[in-house]
């Protein structure tokens, strides 16, 4: 892809934000709230598995150029 | 014998919030590159296009977010991934994420937001291949697009295939670079 779209596209991002509401963050969601409280205590931290340099990359746009 | 009484037979799987919103976000740049690459829908239609994009996102936030839980579990269950691999890896984010989203967008007629939505993630899918160990497929890439662009990627790949076919290649790439390490 042209580098200069790229560029844009990164930089020119309209002003509407995505808006998180986790289940676990809302009052009103309390039941899956202690669904999910419960999987945590039992797992390893997932991160570990994650490619950390892959999402570094991709967040600065390298998928888009790479081709 | 497969008990669903034990205590780990049952996949529970927790994406991270920070992961899970750094691939929205990824996904949004990517479409709106995609949408000006091609040329076809007028630059003052960009910023509504990602605003309707994002509203639907906002609007139905929680439910994207068990519903793709819901899919990566019910991957894990149906497949008995458990319980010693339940590995959270960039395939599963990037594909449940983006299948759920696209989903929802079709469920809402915007079939355009989902064209484009679903070349950003089969780019940070072809990505995932070509970095490091350049497994990415040309062919493969081109003939995934052409499903996209005439919505037949549920008909043709169902719940899964996609997931699987990419999973595979980069599997069998990565175990071929570790066996090539082994005879050096």
């Amino acid at each position: 892809m042209n580098p200069e779209i790229v560029k844009w596209a990164m930089e020119t991002s309209s002003k509407a934000k995505i808006i998180p509401r986790f289940p676990d963050e809302c009052a009103q969601e309390a039941s899956i709230t202690a669904v999910y409280a419960q999987q945590e205590t039992d797992m390893e931290s997932l991160s570990n598995h994650l490619d950390m340099e892959y999402l570094a990359n991709i967040k600065a746009g390298k998928h888009l150029l790479a081709f | 014998m497969f008990k669903l009484s034990e205590k780990y037979m049952v996949a529970r799987f927790k994406l991270e919030k920070a992961v899970y919103l750094d691939i929205l976000e990824v996904i949004r740049g990517s479409m709106r590159a995609f949408i000006k690459a091609e040329g076809k829908i007028p630059e003052s239609v960009i910023d509504p296009m990602e605003e309707q994009w994002i509203e639907l996102i906002n609007r139905n936030f929680q439910e994207i977010y068990i519903q793709t839980h819901e899919k990566v579990n019910k991957y894990l269950n149906f497949y008995n991934v458990l319980p010693d691999k339940l590995s959270s890896d960039e395939f599963k984010y990037i594909y449940f994420i983006g299948m759920t989203v696209a989903d929802k967008l079709k469920e809402e007629g915007m079939v355009d937001h989902a064209r484009y939505h679903l070349k950003a993630i089969l780019r940070l899918l072809d990505y995932r291949l070509k970095d490091p160990y350049d497994a990415y497929r040309p062919q493969l890439s081109l003939r995934i697009q052409k499903t996209i662009d005439n919505h037949k990627i549920n008909e043709h790949f169902g719940e899964f295939g996609w997931y699987l076919l990419y999973k595979c290649l980069f599997n069998a790439a990565q175990e071929k670079s570790i066996s090539h390490k082994k005879d050096e």
